[in-house]
This record gives structure tokens, sequence and C-alpha cells, in this order.
């Protein structure tokens, strides 16, 4: 039993300091790029963006890696620098834009805008068509605020409970619990005005 | 008498994702699915992609290393610089001055003399040197080779 309650009081922060080592980073980028990716690349959708953001996520992380003191899961420390670079993404996308509209900007680096796949799935068709299938939601959410399509992704595509969705993106619970509710309003709103 | 409790804005939110989640259930559950389906990578491409970040935490190091190495970089810079500079002053220092030009005397006097002559005097010196100029003045006539012609009384 004692043994029990210690690992269990103590796992936390032995766990993640340990687990923050450069030896280990292999391992953590291993067992959690697949969720990092998957968020991004909802949040973007794009998946080259999505591939880019992932490693800049990774090396972020092992840059500050140092900063990391246990307070929360190594997932939601990962997961809240990936939304942080979306967001981040976001708003350069937002400046490039109107950099081009304006003309300061040469339309090279021009965002290939989403629905870039590269060919390299393993089942193509089934991956097209649950694409086919979110691209339907993405659209319905596409007039909420960024804020409030994270909140639903996370919630309803990531299955994360409320209270990290809290913890990860920094807000209160109740601000979670306002905007996810504004997003299912949409979504429903638009479903039903499909059905009719 | 019924006591009719007001909810809370978060009750309420509760009340209304409940409602919605219920109405849009058959989508809602399918989402998670979907989500990894669309999301799936074949093993080698989370490979590369590991290969890729540890590819740029090792970029990453070498300017870390440079920027360590800066201060020192410039520290020498500097230092060299200075040996330099103070090599070159001393190599002048040593160098013997170039030696002037052969002057006459008599003439620098006579320069001298014209230049205090042009200068202006001192206020005190004002009647001395009216009276040098009417003796200058005086000169030409007396030594002067055209002779005034002096008044006939011809006409």
């Amino acid at each position: 039993m004692d043994t029990v309650l210690t690992t269990t009081l103590t796992s936390p922060a032995t766990q993640t300091a340990a687990a923050i080592s450069v030896e280990r980073f292999d391992d953590i980028m291993r067992q959690h790029q697949r969720r990092v990716y998957r968020v991004i690349y909802l949040l973007v959708r794009d998946a080259d963006t999505a591939d880019t953001l992932t490693q800049e996520c990774f090396l972020r992380a092992y840059q500050k890696r140092a900063s990391f003191r246990g307070e929360c899961r190594i997932e939601t420390w990962l997961l809240r620098i990936a939304v942080n670079l979306v967001r981040d993404h976001g708003k350069n996308r937002r400046v490039s834009f109107w950099k081009r509209l304006v003309g300061l900007d040469d339309g090279e680096a021009a965002d290939p805008g989403p629905r870039q796949f590269p060919a390299r799935e393993p089942s193509a068709e089934r991956t097209l068509l649950a694409r086919e299938e979110l691209e339907a939601v993405w659209n319905a959410l596409s007039s909420l605020s960024a804020q409030q399509r994270t909140i639903f992704f996370l919630r309803y595509e990531e299955e994360m409970p409320l209270a990290q969705i809290a913890d990860l993106l920094e807000v209160n619970i109740g601000t979670v619990k306002t905007q996810l509710s504004r997003a299912t309003g949409k979504l429903r709103e638009m479903k039903e005005r499909q059905w009719k | 008498m019924e006591i009719i409790r007001h909810l809370s804005h978060e009750e309420l939110s509760d009340l209304v994702i409940q409602s919605d989640q219920q109405a849009l259930r058959p989508l809602l559950d399918a989402l998670p699915e979907l989500a990894r389906t669309s999301a799936e990578r074949p093993e080698q491409f989370w490979q590369e992609q590991r290969v890729a970040v540890w590819s740029r935490i090792a970029r990453d190091r070498n300017p870390h290393d440079r920027k360590v190495r800066r201060p020192l970089v410039l520290a020498w810079s500097a230092l060299a610089a200075m040996i330099v500079l103070a090599g070159l002053m001393l190599d002048r220092a040593s160098v013997a001055p170039p030696p002037r030009a052969q002057v006459d005397p008599d003439h620098e006097l006579l320069l001298a003399v014209e230049r205090a002559v042009h200068n202006d005097g001192p206020a005190a010196l004002d009647p001395a040197a009216l009276l040098a100029e009417e003796m200058v003045q005086d000169l030409p006539t007396a030594h002067s080779p055209v002779h005034k012609k002096e008044p006939t009384h011809e006409n």
C-alpha cells in the first residue's frame, strides 16, 4: 500500500523531471508526435504546414525543456506550445495576406491554402473520404473565432476533457464552456439548415 | 411557493452544450475517428519527422556555440587592432621630422616688417603711421622721374 501511495504521489514530479532529459527526448517525440501533428493539422488544415509546425513544436520543447516544471502533463505542455505556434502562424498568414495585397510581397512564398495533401499516406482513399467529411465540419465552423474552433476540435475530435482544454489554453473552464456552446450552436444551426 | 433559481452562465452553457451534443450526436461521435484517419501517416513519415527535428536541434546548437564564442572573438579582434594601432603610432614617432627648407634670415625679416606695416597697428601708433604715410607720399614727388608740369602762364 505504501509503495502504491508513494508511487502515486511522487511519480508526476519525478517522471516529468526525468522525461524532459536530452536522452529521453526521442522517446517523448515518438510518444506524442502523432497527437501533436493531428491537433496542428486539424487547426491549420494543411498537411505540410502541420508537419513544419510539429517540427517547430518539438524544437521549441527541446529548447525550453529546462523551463518545464511538471505543473501539467508533458502532453498538455507540448499541445500548448503547438496551439501557440498555430496562433502565431495564423497571425503571420494575415500579415502575409496584407503584404501580398499591398504588393510588399511578391507572393513566391504564398500560402498554398488548405487541402494540400502529400501523396504519401498508406490508405489514400480512406483518408481522402475522412478529409472530405471533415471539410464539411471545418466549413461550417469557419465563421467562428480561432479560439472557438480550437476548443471544438480539442473537445470533439481529440476528446479532451474541458479542464485539460482550459489548462492548455490557459483560460478558465467557464470560458471554455461558453466558447464550446457557441461552436456547437453554430454547427447545429448549419445541420438543421441542411436537413430542411 | 416554488423558488426558481437562476442558472449561472456556466450552468446555462452546460445545458446548451448537452442539448447540442444530443442533436449532433452521430456527427460528434464520428469526429474522433475522422480526425485520426485524416491525420494518418506512414511510419516513414514519423521517422523522417524525428530526424528532421534532431537535425534542426543540431543546427540550432551551432549558432549557440557561435554566440558563446562571439565575445571572445570580438575581444581578440579589439586587442589585435589596438596592437596594430600602437605599432603604427610608435613607428610614426620614431621617424625623424623632414628637414625644413633653408630660409634666408634677411628675407624673413623683410617679410615680417612688411606684415607689420600692412597690419593694423595699435591705436597709440596711429600718429606715427600717419607721419609715415605722409613721408611715403612725399617721397615719389621728390624721386619720381616724371616731373610735375609747372603751370605755365603762356595763355
